[in-house]
């Protein structure tokens, strides 16, 4: 079997399953902006479709040859996103009950 | 004030369920096992970024909801523990996988499939609220 052959076949079963991933959270997130005007639900639903792009993109690019540095710099966004998330979380609780 | 709550932990962890059932069927048709970790990566790093999307509304909520500033602290210091589980499982992810990427054996190739499938569903939970 030809390796072209292969790509193409990995190339349209990601893009049909990211197709139908968008259309799925494409719906939902019209739900949520329909039944709601909370604007955290506008966030959710926007960072889910960014979420979804994102995997999409990176797996579709396929390939790259993942190192020591690669997981390190994975787990070292985790820490630096909780931690800014724990930081924004404490200025709101400093905000609503000043100290 | 209490309001009926949007579907939206169904909706992330829909979202979880599809990206992990897509990078599986990837897996399946190409069976090289570069690619297959490079799937794998792909779909703890769509689990880390819709946890912590999450986690900031979480906590957000939690701090608007909270009757007093203990309350609100307490409150928060519960759920940062129960995600510190999540985030530790994720980290034990990422490494398992490294290792699997360097070596050429099927037990490491398993335990770092084993390990992404495994944090994506706790993921799934803990935004699920289990």
């Amino acid at each position: 079997m030809s390796t072209a052959a292969d790509k193409a076949k990995h190339v349209l079963t990601g893009a049909s399953y990211a197709i139908t991933a968008l259309e799925v959270i494409g719906e939902l997130a019209g739900q949520v902006l329909n039944k709601t005007s909370y604007a955290n639900e506008y966030v959710h639903a926007l960072d889910a479709i960014q979420v979804a792009v994102k995997a999409v993109i990176g797996a579709l690019e396929g390939g790259g040859v993942i190192t020591h540095e690669t997981v390190e710099q994975a787990i070292a966004d985790l820490r630096s996103k909780i931690a800014s998330n724990d930081a924004a979380s404490d200025a709101a609780l400093d905000k609503r009950f000043p100290k | 004030m209490t309001r009926s709550r949007p579907p939206l932990s169904a909706y992330f962890i829909l979202l979880l369920t599809l990206l992990l059932l897509f990078a599986s069927s990837v897996s399946c048709t190409k069976n090289r096992r570069q690619e297959t970790l490079h799937d794998s990566i792909v779909a703890v790093n769509a689990a880390r970024d819709g946890l912590t999307a999450w986690d900031r509304n979480h906590q957000q909520e939690i701090v608007d909801k909270a009757t007093s500033r203990e309350d609100g602290e307490a409150q928060l210091a519960a759920y940062r523990e129960r995600r510190k589980t999540v985030a530790d499982s994720f980290e034990l992810a990422y490494r398992l996988i490294a290792v699997a990427a360097t070596q050429n054996d099927d037990p490491s190739l398993k335990a770092a499939l084993t390990a992404a499938a495994e944090i994506v569903d706790a993921a799934k939970k803990l935004i699920g609220g289990q």
